[in-house]
């Protein structure tokens, strides 16, 4: 951790001022820190910067201005007054810290000392290295809008506001980490959002007392929902502002952290994150069929393959007229091994093309595809059977929108496939009980996980059911305890 | 908010009690069936039958599809037992509970009722541990819904 600095305050002479400016920030030692030094008005003024982060037009703007002060040989009263009269910029802030000073410095901006002065001029000339809104890769849309959030906070603050005109949209921002002093935004809607959960949120910020999170928003969801060894997501994140702006306005809040793209959403349910963007932008028919096949998909793939296995383990249990399910050919090795080796398998060559570039990638497919399967039925490691039910449990993990679902629910499934393995049946049921019961448990940010399947709310189940018309969306979800229910009127 | 707009509402409690009954004793009779149709249990949902010796259409698609809708319209009365009787109770341990409890009733209390069905310790090991398992979640969705909305009436009530 840092050693805390007593609150230092600038002196009247400049020289001590810059000494303690020199003697914190090393200024001859990185050579992106740096200071300029010029004449206004027979006085000397120093410019403090870090190149890195600034906008250079800005600040040679700046300073141009003040150099006409000199070159037209103004006369004044007071140097100060009409230096800061003539500080070309809009944000200028006046502050004797030099905490504040060294803060600013570091985000960006430049401060300005005059000789004489106990007081310095902030300006805000940041500019920072980034990218242009794009659309997140991993939520894509046919139609609607491409822009994405992007590393810079700001932006993405101006990007969400840009789709909701209130008034009443919060955007509280705090600095967490105390070397890297990043900014984290509390977004809401005042009016909407429940209070307490905006005090909770913020309240455990400020007990954060870390020296950096620059893995920024996955750390700070870990000080907010203690998630222990929970496998599954409790908050759900997404790069898209029109998802967010609408979570926005039916009452949830959300958590920009800067240098991330990815944007909190909270509190969360497990239905948040089998839900798509695409839904909404085709008609209710169309989102309905696509948000059934996903379900169906997700549900397949985490029960049907250890059913399967159960199913092979255990011939009595297929019903008759199904005597098909099953394996023709045993092979050499036992199924539930098999499907092991199938299951890491699939996982391995994942996490291989996460990493691969793209033209590696295609290499690593062909590999994948020719080599594990045919070749792997061909010598008798694996059965036809095997490689089709664990292929579908894969297909089915990647229908789910959300990435951290869907390992979540790979590790459900595994969990399934090594109690049916080892306890065929009875291992089945239980297992499956345990996990639903634990579910049912789950109570992020104190609500249920599993709402509004579990506790039921009839309304609210329909809008999971169907991607019902937007018309017909009276209220907001209660789950999120909106002070202000209604979301539109019958006209 | 404009006047002259009708302002919506949610649901009336008892009519949020009554659906949840009825879902509950759907999804989890559904479930049972199709525990039932793999083999995991050798009682199905026409169980219930099994209290007059009707004839084999009982425990055929009939009886069974049968069964799930009386299953579904008894947990209406299951659903209401509970909200008058446990709503207090905050959580979803007492659901589990419930469903246990009734479980035991069903299998064991009221046993000799079911003629066609065995007393409970010559049933085998996997329709006990399915049946339980079923009732046990059957009980935490109906206990835990009703009690959960309970305390959110309450809540809203004070706040």
């Amino acid at each position: 951790m840092m050693e805390t600095n007593e609150a230092q305050t600038l002196t009247n002479s400049l020289q001590e001022n810059e000494k303690i400016f020199h003697d914190r920030l090393n200024i001859d030692a990185s050579f992106d820190v740096g200071m300029r030094k010029i004449n206004v008005l027979g006085k000397e003024v120093q410019f403090y910067y870090v190149n890195s982060l600034n906008d250079e037009q800005i600040a040679i703007q700046v300073l141009r201005e003040l150099m006409d002060l000199e070159k037209f040989n103004m006369e004044t009263n007071s140097a100060r007054e009409t230096i800061e009269n003539h500080i070309a910029h809009i944000q200028v802030d006046v502050t004797a810290e030099v905490d504040q000073c060294i803060f600013h410095l570091l985000s960006g901006l430049i401060f300005i000392l005059i000789e004489g002065e106990h007081e310095a001029f902030i300006v805000d000339v940041r500019n920072y290295p980034g990218r242009e809104p794009a659309e997140p890769d991993t939520e894509r849309v046919t139609r609607g809008a491409r822009d994405g959030y992007t590393e810079n906070i700001i932006e993405n603050a101006g990007l969400t506001r840009r789709r909701l005109r209130d008034e009443r949209l919060r955007n509280e921002i705090v600095q967490v980490g105390v070397r890297s002093q990043t900014d984290i935004a509390v977004s809401y809607i005042d009016g909407i959002v429940d209070p307490d959960l905006v005090n909770i949120v913020k309240q455990e910020l400020d007990k954060i007392n870390i020296d950096s999170i620059t893995m920024a928003d996955k750390a700070v969801e870990e000080y907010i929902l203690n998630q222990g060894w929970n496998p599954f997501p409790l908050v759900r994140f997404t790069e898209r502002p029109d998802v967010a702006a609408a979570h926005l306005t039916e009452g949830h809040m959300l958590l920009m952290v800067d240098t991330s793209p990815t944007i909190m959403i909270l509190p969360t349910t497990i239905f948040h994150h089998v839900q798509h963007a695409e839904e909404f932008r085709q008609s209710s028919a169309v989102g309905t069929f696509l948000r059934w096949i996903r379900f169906i998909g997700m549900l397949a793939a985490v029960f049907i393959v250890p059913f399967w296995l159960l199913l092979v383990l255990e011939p009595d249990l297929v019903p008759a007229g199904l005597d098909y399910i099953g394996v023709e050919d045993e092979g050499n090795v036992p199924i539930f091994a098999q499907m092991l080796i199938g299951e890491l398998g699939v996982e391995l060559i994942r996490m291989a093309a996460i990493h691969t570039s793209a033209p590696l990638g295609t290499a690593l497919g062909f590999v994948a595809a020719l080599l594990v399967g045919e070749i792997a039925i061909d010598v008798g490691l694996l059965t036809a059977e095997v490689i089709l039910y664990v292929a579908l449990g894969a297909v089915g993990i990647f229908a789910s929108p959300s990435h951290e679902l869907g390992v979540a629910l790979k590790m459900v499934r595994l969990l399934f496939i090594f109690a049916v393995g080892i306890f065929t049946s009875y291992g089945y049921v239980i297992a499956l009980t345990v996990v639903f019961i634990l579910m049912v448990r789950m109570k992020p940010m104190n609500k249920p996980y599993l709402w509004p399947l579990l506790p039921f709310d009839p309304a609210a189940m329909w809008q999971i059911v169907a991607r019902t018309g937007v018309p017909t969306m009276r209220l907001r979800p209660r789950i999120v305890d909106p002070k202000n229910v209604v979301r539109q009127t019958k006209p | 908010m404009n006047r002259k707009h009708k302002e919506p509402k949610g649901m009336p409690f008892a009519v949020k009690v009554l659906l949840t009954g009825v879902f509950g004793g759907l999804i989890w009779s559904c479930i049972w069936y199709v525990a039932y149709f793999f083999n995991f249990t050798d009682v199905g949902p026409a169980l219930i039958w099994m209290a007059w010796a009707l004839g084999d259409w009982t425990e055929q698609m009939v009886g069974q599809w049968t069964a799930v809708g009386i299953i579904t319209v008894l947990s209406i009365g299951v659903a209401f037992l509970y909200r008058f009787v446990l709503v207090r109770v905050r959580g979803m341990w007492m659901g589990l509970l419930f469903g246990a409890v009734l479980w035991g009733l069903v299998f064991f209390v009221a046993n000799p009722l079911f003629v066609e069905l065995d007393p409970l310790f010559d049933m085998e090991g996997m329709t006990i541990v399915t049946t339980l398992c079923l009732f046990i979640m059957y009980g935490v969705f109906i206990g835990y819904s009703i009690s959960y909305e309970y305390e959110l009436l309450q809540f809203e009530k004070r706040g």
